[in-house]
């Protein structure tokens, strides 16, 4: 999916943009090498963007997804413009800082931290799902209404699928989940979703 | 039968059918038509304990907002909303309430997706699941509907 792609190459940019060293001997100079590769700037790179279209996202308002989608084009042609064997001029650099600043702000809610990932993780650690559900995906990202949430996919086995019983139990982890994220502090709303082991397999193939 | 009661039977035949390979078209329609089935259930409610005249009570529903009406069924989805201390007095939201609030917020954004969004592909069991949990909010609203917290959250949509 090329919004997912999309999503996937611009949190490798901002995380290459955003460096932590961490060093295992003492006489490692971390905020050296952190210099170092900020001059790099691995994340002014046309590939940054890849995946982008503005269409992929009918849920932002229309102002947001126009001045993402300017922002994408302006990274774009200053991306394109750095030299291959050297690093960007400081005005390339400053241009292209500001798209990207622009970008991840409207991209906010599509990008967790690792402190949001590791709170949904532990609550979801603490529901009970009923058998037949083998495991559990998620996205993050930003509802129709503008607010941030997370889109739970519960994976079950094709066996286990009766309509009339799973929706009970769908109801229920669903607000089991609602209260967990609501302890562990993670103001997200939860969209839950049902797959079959099956449905999931081929929905991979087609997006492969 | 009311309109409600016919957009709920209306998904769930759209998404039982083409047994084998189920139309995108007919997934999509079938999540719409839940949507509307609970909107509607919900608005047929407060536009009956709200307006006292039967002829007055369509021309009342035109005044609902689907964006208030979610924001509204997110704080009515926990169980001790803060922002709701005022309108309930501090009464717990009853487990049953909290799960017919939830399905219209989950129903409301699937619909966007399944009407908007032509990069997503729905498939059959999230389709049946949704649908299936709007009917189980159907039954669960029967047994609460005369709650007075139920009654707060009808006023408050």
């Amino acid at each position: 999916m090329a919004k997912q792609e999309f999503i996937r190459n611009l949190r490798l940019a901002r995380n290459l943009q955003a460096h932590h060293v961490s060093a295992d001997h003492p006489g490692m100079d971390k905020k050296r090498i952190e210099a170092m590769l900020s001059r790099a700037d691995l994340w002014l790179t046309p590939a940054a963007m890849r995946g982008f279209h503005p269409d992929d996202f009918p849920e932002l308002s229309e102002e947001s997804r126009a001045a993402l989608d300017r922002s994408v084009r302006a990274f774009r042609h200053v991306a394109a413009q750095v030299p291959n064997n050297g690093p960007a001029s400081t005005k390339q650099e400053a241009a292209a800082r500001q798209e990207f600043e622009r970008i991840l702000r409207i991209m906010e809610a599509y990008l967790p931290t690792t402190e949001e990932v590791r709170r949904l993780r532990a609550a979801m650690r603490e529901v009970h799902f009923p058998p037949g559900a083998l495991t559990w995906e998620f996205e993050f990202g930003q509802d129709s209404s503008g607010d941030p949430a997370v889109w739970i996919w519960v994976v079950v086995d094709d066996a286990a699928v009766d309509e009339a019983t799973f929706a009970n139990a769908t109801t229920r982890f669903s607000r089991e989940i609602r209260g967990m994220l609501q302890k562990v502090g993670l103001d997200r709303w939860p969209y839950v979703r049902l797959r079959t082991a099956s449905e999931q397999k081929s929905l991979q193939a087609i997006h492969s | 039968m009311s309109l409600a009661r016919d957009l709920l039977e209306q998904a769930q035949h759209l998404s039982r059918r083409e047994r084998r390979r189920p139309r995108q078209a007919s997934l999509r329609r079938a999540i719409s038509a839940a949507y509307y089935a609970i909107f509607h259930l919900l608005i047929q409610e407060a536009t009956r304990i709200l307006v006292s005249r039967p002829e007055l009570r369509a021309r009342f529903a035109r005044a609902f907002d689907h964006g208030e009406m979610k924001q509204t069924s997110r704080a009515f989805a926990n169980a001790q909303p803060a922002q709701l201390a005022a309108l309930t007095g501090g009464a717990a939201i009853p487990s049953d309430l909290q799960d017919v609030a939830a399905a219209f917020v989950e129903l409301q954004e699937a619909r966007h997706e399944a009407d908007y969004n032509i990069d997503r592909s729905f498939t059959r069991s999230e389709s049946t699941d949704l649908v299936a949990r709007v009917a189980q909010a159907f039954t669960t609203w029967q047994t609460i509907r005369t709650d007075p917290v139920a009654r707060t959250y009808l006023a408050a949509l």
